[in-house]
């Protein structure tokens, strides 16, 4: 009887520990917050200090949920996990990360869009968010959203392999006049960020039409494809090439930002060769369009906060991030103006009709 | 010499060690649970670890890589679900000897087979990093798609006593792996406009509903009088001898070094290493019927193949700071994040941090085997569950896990639809395993063969001008026709079975 008794416990215990891990990992690696950081009860939002002709809230009374469109442990769910040890002081609740990976943030946009509007429920989303509005067909518009906080902005690379017979972008335009079609150049999946950043710094050289276009399923491959020397050249974010451009086996042909920057700094940007390249790739916290302006109001303070601490910059320079940051107003209008600027690139490069 | 001593007493510490251990459960936990991928146990593992000294934290994350490998197999073994992608060859013959009352020993000899892959791979590793890592680069387009194009064929020996009714189920398979975005022009294919889709159907899904779900539904179809049976799995003999394991050397050094190379290209993954080497074993081994009706060969080659590849996927990682997978791109931060900077340099600049890597991985074998040995006694008490108790319990996990990886209820319905689909095919005879390979092996194999034709301006010879790509696709016509050779001769057994219409059909 007692061996019954064993093993109806263990079949208990099992589907026990199942039950948490689906909730666990639905808030995804959250890496519990609360076990970070103490739970700091005096040190409440500061909400209501300025915000004074807006109505009185008690938000947040209940965890914060920031959806993560990419896979967990990829790079953008790492970005976001950023933001939740500080949380609980900052905000008076834990922020909890869920990653609803699919169709390049597509999917996870859409759950937050469709979301109720009350700042429980928020989007860390990167510049995919502007492309999938123009290039996939998804059911929210750029309007559904409203930016609250720039968390993140890094500069991509044009990186050949050290024998290549081109140093600079401009040897580079005369190679591919040369040579049409011979320069290939690979990115992590059509319609990625790198992709229409890389598609940019081609249309800035105008030579776009001349090279061919390896789309591979992630940076690791593109990556290895230049080094193998099967193709000619990859357009990837700086922690992943300052190592090999340390070692003497890749050279940047360009960097896509108004000025040079600190994990490359000998490469020299497009701008300064002469070429007008400087997107670069941001990523942020957006919330539904319909969130209450107080709510607003208390989500903007606490992610300066959050984002302006010491704590954050020194967790995300391990992660190769530089410290930005940029409050409600000013992001939602570098949104608006990155929505517009997108759909009119991609006309350009010919990736939309 | 002295460097590798020194680095080596630094792991004798009791943080270190119980670290090892810690990451070693958790792995095999996080393995076991379908839905959480060993990339997941390790993202959940890495804020803990930003707050270790070095090498607790290398101690940590690489027991729990080794862990994933071979939690998998648990519950693969046990209720047929694959806990990770890489299991999903050991449900095989894993849950077939569970089914005949050797759970105790399956698991045994996953756990045998997992320790001795995870030191063939970390000797791989050891021995042959820097060479390994020019092969890596050595493979562009063309010579993915050579070797994707050997494994299709070698797998076909999976297909089981029907040629035909195994390339209708790699059809589909194939046919399921064009669901989603087209990998080059980005058009979205047979999504039907759902955003869901757009990734294409999840793997999980599909391995989910066709092996776990699918076996559900028919374990259901025996009627009610099973359902309550108290199993009777005591009379079987259920422990593995040394006779038994020493039976498998050559087949897990074989799988073991398999799994290690293929581990060494980034972005192939497990679950292909696993069933390249399954396939492997059965057309190696004398007597290939055999295999599907639960033989420990079947559990010792996957198995020994998917922990060599932690291994493997460390060479391109550490040599040339490029992941090959998930994984090893949450390592890659980890190790940043301590200051270690994998890359061309890492063997000149930071030797010591290798060798903490190497003798992690090590370490990490033997406290697979410890926690495994504790940890099996309790697992293998499920199997005791009568049916009525268990099948439900195995459809919650089969919910959870399709909701858990990506946190989306449509995952969780398409698995219930493979689920259907896996019992129909079951029932008249479709074997299952082509289809699932085929899937997997799919997207890489038209990703690369239409890179290639981008590369080469669509001039097919680029296929066959390139020597290790034309060696691999003759070597892959080579074994399609041996498989159907020896095909024909078993065919020529006559196995009779009736079929739907009550006929006597040959198969």
């Amino acid at each position: 009887m007692k061996r019954s008794v064993f093993t109806r416990a263990t079949a208990l215990v099992f589907a026990l520990v199942l039950a948490l891990a689906g909730c666990a990992s639905g808030g995804a690696p959250a890496s519990s917050p609360a076990a970070d950081v103490p739970q700091s009860q005096e040190a409440a939002p500061a909400q209501s200090q300025e915000a004074s002709a807006l109505p009185a809230t008690d938000f947040p009374t209940k965890p914060v949920e920031i959806v993560v469109g990419f896979s967990a442990g990829g790079g953008t769910h790492l970005a976001a996990e950023l933001l939740t040890p500080e949380a609980p002081n900052f905000l008076g609740q834990p922020i909890q990360i869920t990653c609803k990976p699919g169709a390049g943030g597509a999917v996870g946009a859409t759950a937050v869009a469709t979301s109720k509007a009350d700042g429980y429920t928020l989007l860390y989303a990167t510049m995919s968010l502007p492309i999938s509005l123009y290039m996939d067909s998804v059911d929210f518009s750029a309007d559904d959203f409203v930016g609250v906080a720039l968390a993140s902005d890094v500069a991509p690379a044009l990186a050949v392999r050290a024998d290549a017979p081109f140093d600079t972008a401009e040897e580079l335009v005369e190679y591919t006049k040369a040579h049409p079609g011979e320069f290939s150049w690979g990115h992590p999946g059509v319609g990625s960020t790198l992709h229409v950043l890389g598609a940019n710094m081609l249309f800035a050289m105008d030579i776009v039409n001349d090279v061919t276009e390896i789309p591979f399923a992630g940076t690791s491959e593109s990556i290895s494809a230049v080094l193998g020397g099967h193709i000619g050249g990859a357009v990837c974010f700086p922690a992943s090439l300052t190592e090999q451009v340390k070692a003497g086996e890749l050279k940047i042909i360009g960097v896509s930002s108004p000025e040079r920057i600190a994990d490359l700094p000998d490469a020299p940007t497009f701008i300064e060769q002469g070429y007008n390249a400087t997107l670069t790739s941001t990523r942020g916290i957006f919330a539904p369009a319909d969130t209450p302006p107080e709510v607003l109001a208390v989500l903007d303070q606490a992610f300066e906060k959050i984002i302006t601490s010491e704590d954050y910059a020194r967790r995300g320079e391990t992660l190769g991030e530089p410290p930005v940051y940029a409050n409600a107003a000013d992001f939602d209008k570098m949104y608006r103006e990155q929505c517009e600027m997108i759909e009119k690139l991609l006309k350009e490069i010919g990736l939309i009709d | 010499m002295s460097l590798i001593l020194e680095t080596l007493v630094g792991f004798f510490s009791v943080q270190v060690l119980f670290a090892l251990l810690a990451g070693v459960a958790v792995g095999i936990i996080g393995g076991g649970l379908p839905g959480i991928s060993p990339s997941m146990t390790i993202a959940l593992l890495l804020p803990i670890s930003l707050y270790l000294p070095t090498t607790v934290a290398i101690a940590l994350l690489m027991g729990a890589y080794q862990g994933a490998m071979f939690g998998g197999s648990v519950s693969a073994i046990l209720i047929n679900t694959p806990g990770t992608a890489s299991a999903a060859a050991t449900t095989l013959d894993g849950y077939k000897m569970a089914l005949n009352g050797q759970a105790g020993k399956a698991l045994l000899m996953a756990l045998y087979a997992s320790c001795t892959g995870g030191i063939i791979g970390t000797i791989i590793l050891l021995a042959m990093a820097k060479p390994l890592s020019a092969v890596t680069l050595k493979f562009g387009p063309p010579e993915y798609f050579g070797l994707m194009l050997l494994s299709l064929a070698l797998i076909a020996g999976i297909s089981g006593r029907s040629l035909l009714k195994g390339i209708i189920s790699a059809s589909i398979g194939l046919l399921f792996a064009t669901v989603g975005m087209d990998p080059i022009y980005g058009s979205k294919r047979f999504t039907f406009g759902n955003i869901n889709l757009g990734d294409g159907i999840q793997t999980l899904s599909i391995f989910i509903g066709l092996f776990a779900l699918a076996e559900v539904l028919s374990q259901l179809s025996k009627g009610k009088a099973d359902l309550y049976q108290k199993p009777s799995t005591l009379t079987v003999n259920d422990k593995l001898s040394f006779a038994e394991y020493w039976s498998q050397k050559s087949n897990m050094i074989i799988s073991g070094v398999m799994g290690a190379l293929i581990g060494v290209l980034p972005g192939i993954g497990g679950s292909t290493a696993c069933f390249v080497a399954y396939a492997e074993a059965q057309r190696r081994s004398k007597h290939p019927e055999k295999f599907g009706t639960g033989i420990i060969d079947g559990v010792a080659a996957p198995e020994a193949a998917n922990n060599a590849v932690c291994g493997g996927a460390l060479v391109p990682m550490l040599t040339l700071g490029i992941p090959g997978d998930v994984v090893t791109a949450i390592l890659v931060g980890a190790l940043i994040a301590h200051g270690i900077k994998p890359g061309p340099l890492l063997f000149i600049d930071d030797i010591g941090s290798v060798y903490k890597v190497y003798i992690a991985l090590l370490l990490s074998v033997v406290g697979l085997l410890i926690i495994g040995r504790l940890g099996i006694p309790v697992f293998s008490k499920i199997v005791k569950l009568r049916k009525a108790v268990l099948l439900p319990l195995i459809f919650i996990i089969c919910v959870v896990g399709t909701y858990s990886s990506r946190a989306n209820l449509f995952d969780t319905m398409m698995m219930v639809g493979f689920g259907a689909l896996g019992f129909i095919l079951n029932k008249n005879g479709f074997p299952i395993p082509p289809m699932v390979i085929a899937f997997v092996i799919g997207t890489q194999l038209e990703t690369s063969l239409r890179q290639s034709l981008l590369l080469s301006g669509n001039n097919p010879a680029i296929f066959f001008t390139r020597p290790i790509s034309c060696v691999l696709i003759v070597g892959a016509i080579v074994f399609a026709a041996f498989m159907v050779r020896r095909n024909r001769k078993m065919g020529n057994k006559e196995i009779v079975v009736i079929n739907d219409a009550g006929e006597e059909e040959v198969v």
